[in-house]
């Protein structure tokens, strides 16, 4: 297991590395750059030069890359933004608990109610509680993020105004827990709608196909009560692959989250991410896709040693890997 | 969700926007705590909402409107420039010259620090040099080139430690000897408007490298102005607290608030009393939200002076001759824009002075819409009508999309094809200046007292456009060296007339921003010049 783990650790640093040279180039081939952002082209040359050499950036591309990775390596320094010259790791740092905050709300709301509705709807095939979490499966996969967010927008904060209609605490205001529960309500529901949507019709054929098996069958016929064939013996195996799914929705609830966090002005990576791509901020960008490289990597690891733990098959074949 | 292109999704995401900001009630915002009722404490608090995110607050190099204006609360300018088009005294207490060639700045006798220590001479003497060192970057810079013992791009040379046409009197008293005799009004205009004077005793001991890094950068804790830096969030809001000590007098709000909202939540929010109000070109209502916020209870609305204004840049490299420039500029319908698409919110323009410009020459008219003079032109000139030119379009505003569209229907039926492509700001400034383009629209805002900087970059050499005309670069020569106000403004006017043949980038149409007020708010004026000058002044009921 162990040599697993290495070996895996191992293989993720080319991955990173292979991304951020990558993305390095795709940057600096996108039309505009920061400079244009900053200076106004009708200034004289001399300003935008100045500007150019205070960014580092009238160095060739790949001495600009070099002493970014070195910067990285040696100090853990992602640098600073080329906008606002705060430190990237700092930026990132502060909008990364927004979003995770958000996305991890929405991912449990979204699990405890996709999980029961899945099971329930698995056991009670073609019964009317089926057809109704089918039904709401589809209208929260199909119903655009933006759209949901502006008709919640609508009903809840510009009509019965009950709850803000954007923003994650009030200005000027205590920013304690029932502030931000209020502003987080909104926009983790909608996101909580996708991931519920997805998730019901994963769990619910998981669920079906666990049940035909001859294992509950032979439960069953030894008297064990339904309830606990269900909720002990079948569920625990009809779980298993959600495991994988969970981890496949993590990114897409991060795309998710972009839209979301822009409808809601949520201060999370999303908004940083459309802001930085707008002004061309380089060092921002290179920041926030290594750390998007190394949570989708970080995440795959984790389901991975989740998947080991729950099923006792995939252990084993770890193990032998191991041995071998 | 993938396949929707991005115009449709505009689209839709404008049109359910709509559909929110559409339906009002008599709902009173009486659950709104942050609005109706004072917050706790009773403390009188006044949110503005802006459209752009106050990218920095570092005055030497501020990054867009939003910044400016928030750094200008902090450190107030020498003079600031009010609606009228009059500079008004801020920090400084008079700017004066008698020869257009040494100016003498006063500061004000009460002007202090939020830490106790005078503003003094030495500190507006400490900012210029900040301000024109080369490794401070700044943006700015430019405009400060006038001054003696500069560079033309308004830096001190290597190996200076002192700006030569800079000189104390006293305590708080200075002089600023510029290279050419200046008028008053530009003088106000590049230094008296952007030095923004920061503490030397809170910066001495940082490297002027190192300077936008700083701490005091990211949250300037010392500071001068009406309202000291309280809570700062880049892309969602500023929060500042008034500074008693502030020279003019202690505000009468405890604390102003700036809220970085989308476009069109602009018009939600001020009906759900979540803002009280907006700054017209730096908080923008949509066109089409104009009506509804108009209606809306308790809140009064403004009309501001035509300032952004639409232009097609015109590459000189594929439309060579001025007659077909002519042409591309009589077959756009521009009263047809400003009627049907802005609801006569803007007015129809075509040179670089809208009717907001002390220098626009009223017998110079703007093109009238004349498709078969068009035609006809195009046919002199022998336009092949089979070549399709590339439209750039600034994307990203729904009013200019609109009306890049009737504009390029106009140039088809007058004979010109061309194809739009909607591409964002940076892609589009790097097109237009690497002259990779054919026809571009993009929006540009000149300042109303000195156009010269916009405009000599639009007609000299190196211009975006391939434009080259040795008369009017030799009126803009003089425009810069004279000091005679008449004078300045015939050559403006002779400088109309020849644009008017050339063609060089005419303008389409310039929009007039809508400004809202909440009527529990008192003394405050949405407007895009000198909103802020009287904000001590600024109350709540």
């Amino acid at each position: 297991m162990l040599t697993y783990v290495l070996r895996r650790l191992l293989t993720a640093v080319p991955v990173l590395l292979g991304v951020t040279v990558i993305n390095f180039i795709i940057m600096r081939m996108a039309p505009g750059n920061p400079v244009d952002m900053l200076v106004s082209p009708k200034l004289p040359a001399a300003a935008a030069e100045a500007r150019r050499l205070a960014l580092g950036l009238n160095e060739p591309a790949y001495v600009q890359y070099g002493l970014w990775l070195k910067n990285l390596l040696l100090h853990g320094d992602l640098g600073y933004s080329l906008i606002t010259y705060e430190p990237v790791t700092r930026v990132i740092f502060d909008r990364m608990g927004p979003t995770l905050l958000l996305m991890g709300t929405a991912l449990a709301l979204g699990l405890l109610v996709a999980v029961p509705l899945g099971v329930l709807s698995a056991t009670r095939q073609y019964s009317k509680l089926d057809y109704l979490a089918s039904t709401g499966s589809f209208l929260g996969l199909s119903v655009p993020g933006f759209f949901l967010g502006l008709g919640l927008i609508y009903l809840f904060a510009i009509q019965l105004q009950w709850l803000p209609s954007g923003g994650m605490t009030e200005l000027g205001g205590s920013g304690g827990f029932v502030d931000r529960l209020r502003h987080l309500i909104l926009p983790a529901l909608v996101l909580a709608a996708a991931v519920a949507g997805r998730c019901i019709r994963y769990v619910r054929s998981s669920m079906l196909e666990i049940l035909g098996h001859d294992y509950l069958r032979t439960a069953r016929a030894k008297g064990v009560r339904e309830t606990l064939v269900v909720g002990r013996h079948a569920m625990r195996n009809a779980l298993i692959p959600i495991v994988t799914v969970i981890g496949l929705e993590m990114s897409v609830l991060l795309g998710g989250a972009v839209v979301v966090e822009q409808v809601f002005a949520w201060p999370g990576i999303g908004q940083l991410t459309l802001s930085s791509i707008m002004s061309r901020d380089y060092s921002t960008l290179m920041g926030l896709n290594l750390v998007a490289a190394v949570s989708v990597i970080a995440v795959n690891l984790a389901t991975d040693f989740i998947y080991a733990a729950v099923d006792p098959r995939v252990r084993t074949s770890y193990e032998g890997e191991g041995a071998a | 969700m993938k396949r929707i292109g991005k115009g449709a999704l505009a689209l839709v995401l404008s049109a359910s926007l709509a559909l929110v900001s559409a339906c009002s009630n008599a709902n009173a915002p009486a659950n709104e705590p942050s609005a109706e009722a004072p917050a706790a404490g009773g403390a009188k608090s006044v949110t503005v909402g802006v459209t752009y995110a106050p990218s920095n607050i570092n005055p030497l190099a501020p990054v867009g409107l939003v910044s400016t204006y928030v750094a200008s609360l902090l450190f107030p300018p020498l003079v600031d420039l009010d609606s009228d088009l009059q500079y008004k005294p801020m920090l400084a207490d008079s700017i004066e010259t008698s020869d257009n060639k040494t100016f003498t700045i006063k500061l004000n006798e009460k002007a202090a620090w939020t830490d106790g220590k005078p503003v003094t001479a030495d500190d507006v003497i400490f900012t210029l040099g900040l301000m024109t060192n080369p490794k401070v970057a700044s943006n700015l810079a430019y405009l400060f080139a006038i001054i003696e013992g500069l560079d033309d791009a308004g830096f001190l040379p290597e190996g200076q430690s002192a700006i030569s046409g800079v000189k104390k009197v006293d305590e708080r008293t200075l002089t600023v000897t510029v290279k050419a005799p200046t008028t008053l009004s530009i003088f106000q205009d590049t230094i008296g408007k952007n030095l923004l004077t920061l503490p030397q005793s809170a910066l001495a001991d940082i490297a002027p490298e190192e300077l936008a890094k700083s701490d005091f950068m990211q949250k300037p804790d010392v500071t001068s102005g009406p309202f000291k830096l309280a809570e700062y969030n880049r892309d969602q809001f500023v929060r500042l607290e008034a500074n008693d000590a502030y020279f003019k007098g202690a505000p009468k709000l405890d604390s102003l608030n700036f809220k970085v909202l989308q476009g069109n939540a602009v018009t939600a929010q001020l009906q759900s009393g979540e803002i009280d109000m907006n700054i017209p070109s730096a908080g923008v209502i949509p066109v089409g939200d104009y009506e509804k916020v108009k209606g809306l209870q308790g809140i009064r609305t403004v009309e501001a002076a035509p300032l952004a204004t639409q232009f097609m840049y015109i590459n000189e490299a594929v439309v060579p001759d001025a007659k077909q420039r002519q042409a591309i500029s009589y077959a756009m319908n521009r009263q047809q824009i400003v009627d049907k698409l802005l609801h006569g919110a803007g007015e129809v323009v075509d040179s670089y002075f809208t009717s907001y410009s002390p220098y626009r020459d009223e017998s110079v008219q703007p093109a009238a819409y004349d498709p078969e003079k068009a035609k006809s032109l195009l046919a002199e000139s022998g336009w092949d009508s089979a070549k399709t030119l590339r439209l750039y379009v600034l994307s990203g505003d729904a009013t200019l999309e609109q009306a890049a569209n009737i504009v390029a229907e106009n140039l088809r039926a007058a004979g010109v094809q061309t194809k739009i492509q909607m591409m964002d700001l940076a892609t589009l400034i790097d097109n237009l200046v690497k002259m990779d383009y054919d026809l571009g629209i993009l929006t540009v805002s000149l300042t109303p007292i000195n156009p010269l900087p916009d405009i000599a970059y639009f007609l000299k050499e190196g211009n975006p456009s391939g434009y080259k005309n040795a008369e009017a670069e030799k009126l803009l020569d003089a425009i810069a060296a004279e000091t005679d106000e008449a004078k300045i403004k015939q050559s403006y006017s002779d400088l109309q007339k020849i644009i008017a043949q050339d063609v060089p980038m005419p303008a389409i149409y310039a929009t007039k921003a809508l400004g809202a007020v909440s009527e529990r708010v008192s003394g405050a004026e949405p407007k895009d010049f000198g909103m802020f000058i009287n904000v001590y002044e600024w109350d709540v009921k």
